[in-house]
């Protein structure tokens, strides 16, 4: 195959000192950002798995009338206010409704109140949506969220770096693209080999790593990419929402009289019957009971990038009012580049397909990281530098190693701590995140112990495995819900349980087979010493 | 062949992963290493974002140029930083980058 033209020689050299930088600086971020995104793009499947008030039977047969009469009995809510009924959904099977009244206990009006019902029965459900954190947790986690006002900023500019390290590195590596596009090389010498890993891996995934790079770059530097829009006092940023969001230019009559409208239910099946392929998520409804009362029926179809929609109808008559409306497939650009963006950063689209292809992906994109770290050190465990030098290469690599490949032992004990401590515990959810992220520390702190790069992985991947197999088993004993019974009543609390037995075998079974190398990786002063345990190092992975 | 870097029982077969890590001699260091930092990140932040705006003032559909900042400033950004370091003289990149700046800002600044 042909060679393409690389690099000159100054070129090379200086984009190959970029992609070393900006990659060891963000590599610990990036790789938390990838580890835990993968995870969060299954939030809403994670749900009911980890919220046992969601294992209700699924119905979206529901009287939507008379839920909201029955919340307006309970809290007689404010209809001048926005009304918002979120529907049943496979993932979270309770009819919840959003609106502004007064709580019967205190009777102070303008209060928030929120009501979960059972669909079927429409029966009042106390969730304990403040009290569960498995989803939330990894979800913020993957922006850092937990640093509060700057951890999506940070987030942000590890994506642009990630940018440049990606563009850096495919320059350097751009004369050997073709020819070693099916470099999957597992013999020889440790540097050749991680650095096919990171190469073709790397080109594999271009394009996902690229669109990732720019969305999340997108959704963390938002604001800063909007100060000279702001600054230029050329625009006024209600006009540019209402581009986005024709729905903020709703004007209701303050003075609008009572009168009969269609019922919800009947706009319902209007809506269905206009928008049969998509999911109608969740109704807003404004001005209830008066002459100009409208729903904002909120959709998704979880297939094309463009399938979002919020399609305005009157409740008079059941016209679908476009100026108001924001279609599915018949969007103005600035919509489209909008939910383009999102839907490719959530993986919304292409169903579960492209979910678990970006899972696997992401994942990818750790071993990327991971390897990137390992070229580091090896191509700097040589004569050319001092001992302190290869001292301080090797503390980096280890901390790198502690932290990264913690994670996996650590996710699967946040799925633990959410089944081992009880329900109706006060701080709840203050308690699972100490468990997790303490879990972590200690996890990780016990890796510096350890100089042998081989058997931080082997100790990791045995650690998560008996990790891994635990959750199902505390799944079962603290809800009763058992895998084996789970399958037909609840699939997606039993693919959970499931995807972490295969994970736990799997990582079990890597485990008992992963190469160990012999001796530590640890450097070693005197020359000859260091020679000699390279050598060593070198038979035990040939005799593999 | 040796690249100063083949000893011991790495075999640098292969001259690309022999030149690895980067030769110094061709990194800048100093000042100069700063002024390249600032001009790839603020630089490049300025140039890429001003440009957007620039073009929306003029457009009747202003919006459209807007919301294209949501990928193109980032992918101009990027695109900016790796030509600070692929340009060997700081200040080529400073001239561009200052350049479409003041010519974005300027185009702002007279539009109705």
């Amino acid at each position: 195959m042909r060679k393409l033209k690389g690099l000159a020689s100054r070129t090379y050299h200086v984009m190959f000192h970029v992609h070393t930088v900006t990659g060891i600086v963000i590599s610990f971020a990036l790789y938390v950002i990838f580890y835990a995104g993968a995870f969060a793009l299954f939030y809403n499947e994670t749900r009911q798995w980890e919220d046992p008030d969601l294992r209700v039977p699924y119905t979206n047969n529901v009287d939507l009338d008379l839920a909201v009469s029955k919340v307006d009995k309970l809290h007689t809510i404010d209809f001048g206010e926005e009304v918002d009924i979120i529907l049943p959904s496979v993932h979270n099977p309770l009819l919840q409704v959003k609106a502004i009244g007064e709580s019967p206990a205190d009777s102070i009006k303008g209060e928030t109140i929120k009501v979960a019902m059972a669909p079927s029965t429409l029966k009042r459900i106390d969730a304990a949506e403040n009290r569960v954190t498995v989803a939330r947790t990894i979800y913020e986690l993957h922006f850092f969220d937990q640093i509060p006002y700057a951890g999506s900023v940070i987030a942000g500019f590890v994506s642009l770096f990630f940018f440049l390290a990606i563009v850096s590195g495919t320059l350097v590596h751009w004369r050997n693209v073709l020819t070693k596009f099916y470099a999957f090389v597992k013999e020889g010498k440790w540097k050749l080999i991680w650095t096919n890993i990171h190469t073709v891996f790397g080109v594999i995934g271009l394009p996902f790593q690229i669109m990732y790079a720019i969305t999340g770059a997108f959704l963390g530097l938002l604001g800063l990419a909007a100060v000279p829009i702001l600054l230029s006092g050329k625009f006024e940023p209600d006009d540019l929402l209402a581009k986005l969001e024709p729905s903020t230019t709703i004007e209701l009559n303050n003075a609008a009289q009572p009168a009969a409208h269609l019922s919800i239910n009947e706009l319902y099946k209007k809506v269905a019957y206009h928008f049969p392929d998509t999911k109608i998520q969740s109704p807003r409804i404004l001005h209830y009971g008066k002459e100009d009362a409208m729903v904002i029926w909120y959709t998704k179809d979880y297939k094309g990038l463009s399938g979002r929609g919020e399609i305005n109808m009157t409740m008079k008559d059941g016209e679908i009012v476009e100026e108001y409306s924001v279609l599915p497939y018949n969007k103005s650009y600035v919509q489209d580049v909008w939910n383009y963006t999102h839907a490719l950063h959530y993986g919304n689209f292409g169903g579960y397909l492209i979910k678990v292809l970006f899972f696997v992906l992401s994942m990818i994109t750790c071993f990327i990281i991971i390897s990137g770290i390992l070229i580091w050190r090896t191509a700097r465990d040589n004569k050319k530098y001092t001992f302190k030098q290869r001292r301080f290469h090797h503390k980096v690599t280890k901390w790198y190693m502690a932290i990264s490949l913690s994670m996996f032992p650590a996710f699967a004990l946040l799925f633990i701590a959410n089944k081992i401590v009880p329900m109706d515990v006060p701080d709840r959810i203050a308690m699972v995140n100490t468990i997790f992220f303490l879990g972590w520390l200690l996890l990780a702190l016990y890796g510096l112990f350890i100089h042998n790069y081989s058997k931080h992985n082997r100790n990791y991947l045995m650690l998560g495995g008996i990790f891994s197999l635990l959750v199902p088993i505390c799944n079962g004993l603290a809800t009763g819900d058992w895998f084996w019974e789970t399958a037909i009543r609840y699939p997606w609390v039993f693919y959970v349980d499931v995807f972490w037995i295969f994970t736990g075998i799997i990582a079990l079974y890597a485990s008992v087979k992963v190469m160990v190398k012999q001796g530590s990786d640890k450097p070693i002063k005197d020359n000859p010493n260091h020679k000699k345990r390279l050598q060593l190092g070198n038979a035990s992975t040939q005799g593999n | 062949m040796d690249m100063g870097l083949g000893h011991g029982p790495y075999p640098f077969s292969n001259p690309r992963i022999a030149l690895m890590p980067a030769n110094p001699k061709y990194l800048s260091s100093g000042w100069k290493r700063f002024s390249k930092v600032m001009a790839a990140v603020l630089g490049g932040y300025a140039a890429s974002t001003t440009i957007f705006v620039a073009v929306a003032v003029h457009s009747s559909k202003p919006e459209n140029a807007l919301f294209s900042t949501t990928y193109g400033s980032f992918l101009l950004w990027g695109i900016f930083m790796v030509m600070v370091y692929w340009v060997n003289k700081a200040w080529i990149s400073w001239s561009v980058i200052l350049l479409i700046t003041v010519l974005s800002v300027l185009s702002i600044a007279i539009a109705p």
